[in-house]
């Protein structure tokens, strides 16, 4: 999870250990379909991308299943999202925001409130990728190259998390599984094949690692605080593709005053269907609820087929920036290009907080933004 | 300036943060209708305290109070009569809700600080005034087994009172003092001002008094001597420039309270100017404030013009608050002109427009000044984006005038003239010269003044009868026309139907803060309103009950701020009466289906009748 703003953590050296299970997990006979799985801060996105540039060299397009919807690994938080990479990763530290192939939009920074509803979102997608890149039907496995798969996780080891954890490994029965251990054994993941119950025996073959940074404990804290920011920053530089990069925005101020200007894309109430993913809002509160919050734009067309499971794909998010009930219109940012969005019929509501820096800009201070607000208690002794 | 200082000891926070709500006025909303008694207030609030949830920003406090509510609306026995939904009889039930939210209330609160400091819950909960109960119940409900249903009630009151002193109250407080405090600003300003303007006049020609002024001159000196008293040296040593200052500062910090706050003193002295007309409707306190201050109109003017020069997002505020209310008012004419004509309200009315009229004059005059001096830049129709200059306000010269001459009723000098100036502004040469014909055409129209047309009604209806017969045969001709353009046009057009996107980029768009509307001639912001949602659910006949509700909650809301007896401190009953302009109708209702029979006019929803409709109806069809 290397972050720009984190204190500097030296360029990996690799050790021998991660060296080896690169190595074998790449050479695998088949593409591999590989769960990168471990606590927080074990070095699972890095492992993740040194894994994707070694398959890159032998594959030449490797997907990218990203399940951490908190700390995206190339997209927006609140997505999940799977890419199709196809050039390597020059600075590990960074991943570049990459278009995803398919995403779905799950409104929200952790799987914890609708767990089922985020392990269906997975297995969509998974789905999606079995079927188009990694499926050898007889008919065409001559003509289609097979795609090798790497899953990212968030964090997972106990409670909730463990459980959608074992339900994507059970489910995906992945070729490695690569466990990520760091020096305190009581935030470990349980060693072996945990996932199955004893009586079966797995195909998957487990590959645990030993973390290569010892401090982690320490920084558990700071990264926390630094998560927030991160996804400010993440939703700050997506929002900055709705302008041409001649226009050199490169504060948040100037991001902020351009998305004020920004001519927005109008659509009328009919067209559009506005589903809350978290919670009721009665019929007449809608706008209330919509004005001025980050939505994710759907398609209602393109709802898989094939896949049992039918969340319409989510082409990206929008910036409902102004509502106009006289005319009937809603105002909507999007760097989503036209002819996806043409498609776009459903808008999401997660609790995806639009970050505060792109409403607060002087002269034009959304009217969310207020002054006098009660946040603390009376401190009379405290 | 020291304004900002006084809130030392609230704990509210200095800088901007984000809330789900639009404005203090729907908070203010929600807090009166969340505490009052009747259900259907109380459901409104729940439901809007739902949509606030689902932005993600709602202070706990907030959701913590919606819960108990919503729970007491469960319970029988604090259930008022007519209450909303099914009561909860399982008291087995009902005993988990109430200690469920006892938890929560507790862990919310004191958790953070416990984790922090390591301090006992009891002790941080004693430190922040929590009450002991409370502590118990949860430190019973969590390790050992509920407590009886009555202590949980008893409890949750108390949880419920310790919520409005520790977070209702105080946020009160805390937002309704800028307006007070704008407010003994602006007084003091103008009444400095006023101090002068009555010692320069004194001073140079002790004797001669305007008549017309004489009254409140005499109340200016008897002001002025008081205050020397008052103010001490203060009021002699405030220059122009150091009350232009101050009102720039105060502007910064609340800019749309100043804004409204002018106005109204504006339109009360207007008041004092016209011919001794009594002032009805004084429910406004503010008015009546304003009214023991006034300064004079030049005086104001001058504030206008010092602070829009240094502020010209002020009289770009200005400027579209005077259209708004020009227009509102015209509206409010026009159908009061159906009841009863020339009624001494209708009178005041009529007077208040034309004084508005005559201070829009004098806003655009300012506006060109602005321009010249670079200080507002003229925003093109279709202006491609760029950064660097969103910084100055813009203002779009053709949909101002578009404005402006929509309102324009003849024989008006004062929005000719603006009309005129914007023009000018504009240089389109053609336009001015076009323009300036229309007095002319006033000129032929003068003789519709109410007054006169009154004898020559019958004569001017048959006129009138014969040129709409003539405008409707010319009307269906031009449909039959069109009828067969479109025939034909169909076979060619066909094609390119199917191209037409949904998703269109908005053609002309001038910058605003997300979240609001832009204005249509200027970068002022419009806060947006989601209130006409009537037009949404006129089409979804299934909804009709629910429109009940509204109006139920609309007139008892409007009950409620009749006998709202804190108003004393709710320093601000017009505003809350423009909450609900349609009261007097909404009152009927017994009418199953709220939406027959209304029109929406100027964005009001009107009762009219079937006679009524008709002659819309001709009129409709003669200038299509």
């Amino acid at each position: 999870m290397g972050l720009a703003s984190l204190p500097p953590r030296q360029a990996p050296l690799v050790p021998q250990q991660w060296a080896d299970a690169l190595d074998a997990i790449s050479t695998s006979r088949s593409p591999p379909i590989a769960v990168i799985c471990g606590p927080k801060n074990s070095g699972k996105s890095t492992f993740s991308r040194l894994l994707l540039n070694s398959l890159l060299e032998r594959y030449g397009i490797v997907g990218y299943l990203d399940t951490d919807v908190g700390q995206p690994e190339f997209f927006v938080p609140g997505c999940l999202s799977l890419h199709l990479v196809d050039e390597c990763l020059p600075d590990l530290m960074k991943t570049p925001m990459r278009e995803p192939e398919r995403c779905i939009f799950s409104g929200d920074i952790s799987s914890k409130r609708d767990p089922e509803a985020y392990i269906n979102y997975i297995f969509q997608l998974y789905d999606y990728f079995l079927e188009k890149f990694n499926q050898s039907d007889d008919a065409d496995s001559h003509r289609k190259a097979l795609l090798p798969l790497i899953i990212n996780t968030a964090g997972w080891v106990k409670g909730t998390g463990f459980d959608v954890l074992v339900e994507l490994l059970k489910y995906i029965s992945p070729t490695h599984v690569v466990q990520m251990r760091i020096s305190v054994e009581s935030k470990n993941l349980p060693t072996g094949a945990f996932w199955l119950s004893d009586k079966k025996r797995g195909s998957s073959e487990l590959i645990e690692l030993a973390t290569v940074f010892n401090d982690s404990f320490n920084r558990s804290v700071l990264m926390r605080k630094n998560a927030h920011s991160m996804r400010e920053f993440r939703l700050s530089d997506y929002f900055k593709r709705c302008f041409s990069s001649s226009l050199n925005i490169s504060t948040n101020k100037e991001l902020a005053h351009a998305l004020a200007s920004i001519p927005p894309y109008q659509i009328h109430f009919s067209q559009v269907k506005v589903m809350h993913l978290y919670c009721q809002v009665p019929k007449h509160e809608v706008f209330y609820s919509l004005n001025a919050t980050i939505v994710g734009l759907a398609a209602s067309s393109t709802v898989p087929t094939s896949s049992a499971r039918c969340t319409p794909w989510c082409v990206g998010l929008g910036i409902v920036r102004g509502i106009d009930v006289k005319k009937g219109m809603l105002y909507v940012i999007t760097p989503v290009s036209p002819c996806k969005l043409e498609k776009v019929d459903i808008l999401f509501q997660g609790f995806i907080e639009i970050p505060t820096s792109l409403l607060q800009v002087r002269g034009c201070i959304s009217p969310y933004m207020s002054t006098n607000v009660l946040h603390k208690l009376p401190e009379k002794d405290l | 300036m020291e304004s900002n200082d006084s809130e030392g000891k609230m704990s509210s926070s200095v800088g901007y943060k984000l809330v789900p709500w639009v404005n203090w006025d729907e908070w203010n909303y929600v807090r009166r209708s969340i505490f009052s008694s009747s259900p259907n207030l109380i459901l409104a609030a729940l439901q809007k305290i739902s949509a606030w949830e689902s932005r993600g920003c709602l202070p706990i406090a907030i959701d913590l109070t919606a819960v108990i509510i919503e729970i007491h609306q469960k319970d029988p026995f604090f259930r008022g009569v007519g209450s909303i939904g099914d009561a909860l009889a399982s008291e087995k039930m009902l005993n988990m809700l109430y200690c469920m939210f006892i938890m929560r209330l507790v862990n919310d609160f004191v958790e953070p600080v416990h984790k922090e400091t390591g301090r006992s819950i009891s002790d941080i909960a004693d430190a922040i005034g929590i009450p002991r109960t409370l502590v118990d119940i949860r430190h019973e409900s969590s390790h050992r087994c509920l407590p009886s249903l009555k202590l949980a009630r008893s409890a949750s009151a108390k949880a419920l009172e310790w919520l409005k002193a520790n977070y209702w109250e105080p946020q009160r407080i805390a937002v309704h003092d800028p307006r007070r405090k704008v407010k003994s600003r602006l007084r003091e300003m103008i009444l400095c001002s006023a101090a002068r303007h009555v010692s320069r006049v004194n001073s140079t020609n002790p004797k001669r008094k305007y008549c017309k002024r004489t009254a409140l001159l005499v109340a200016c000196h008897k002001l002025s001597h008081i205050n020397k008293r008052l103010l001490a040296s203060k009021a002699d040593v405030l220059t122009v420039q150091k009350v232009t200052k101050r009102a720039a500062h105060l502007y910064s910090l609340y800019p749309s309270e100043v804004v409204s706050l002018l106005l109204e003193i504006f339109l009360s002295q207007a008041w004092d100017f016209s011919d001794g007309i009594d002032m009805e409707n004084s429910d406004d306190s503010d008015c009546n404030i304003f009214k023991q201050f006034t300064g004079s109109l030049p005086d104001l003017k001058m504030l206008i013009t010092k602070l829009s020069k240094k502020k010209p997002r002020f009289l770009l505020n200005m400027l579209k608050l005077v259209l708004e209310m020009i227009e509102e008012k015209d509206s409010r004419n026009f159908e009061i002109d159906w009841n009863h004509f020339l009624s001494s309200q209708n009178q005041v009315q009529m007077n208040e427009v034309s004084h508005l009229r005559s201070l829009l004059t004098f806003l655009i005059r300012n506006l060109k000044a602005l321009k010249d001096s670079g200080q507002i830049r003229l925003a093109e129709e279709n202006q491609i984006l760029s950064i660097d200059n969103v910084a100055a306000p813009k203002v779009l010269l053709s949909s101002l005038l578009h404005k402006c001459l929509t309102l324009l009723v003849p024989g008006d000098q004062n929005l000719f003239k603006s009309a005129l100036l914007l023009s000018e502004m504009s240089g389109n040469r053609l336009l001015t010269e076009e323009l300036k014909k229309l007095p002319l055409l006033a000129f032929l129209d003068q003789d519709l003044d109410p007054l006169a047309t009154l004898s020559y009604n019958e004569s001017m209806l048959l006129k009138e009868e014969d040129s709409i017969k003539k405008a409707e045969e010319r009307l269906n001709l031009i449909k039959l026309h069109l009828l067969n353009d479109k025939n034909k046009g169909k076979r060619f057009t066909n094609n390119t139907a199917d191209a037409t996107t949904r998703w269109k980029v908005t053609k002309s768009w001038v910058a605003c803060p997300i979240g609001t509307l832009p204005c249509s001639f200027s970068s002022t912001v419009v806060l947006p309103i989601f209130d006409f949602m009537e037009v949404e659910r006129e089409m979804d006949k299934s909804k009709t009950t629910s429109d009940n509700v509204e109006n139920v909650c609309a007139a008892e809301e409007n009950r409620m701020v009749c006998d709202d007896n804190e108003s004393s401190d709710d320093s601000n009953p017009v505003k809350m009466l423009k909450l609900t302009p349609q009261n007097d109708d909404s009152l009927a209702l017994e009418n199953p289906c709220p939406m027959q029979g209304r029109l929406l006019i100027g964005g009001v929803w009107k009762k009219v009748s079937e006679n009524e409709l008709l002659s819309l109806d001709a009129d409709i069809r003669t200038f299509v």
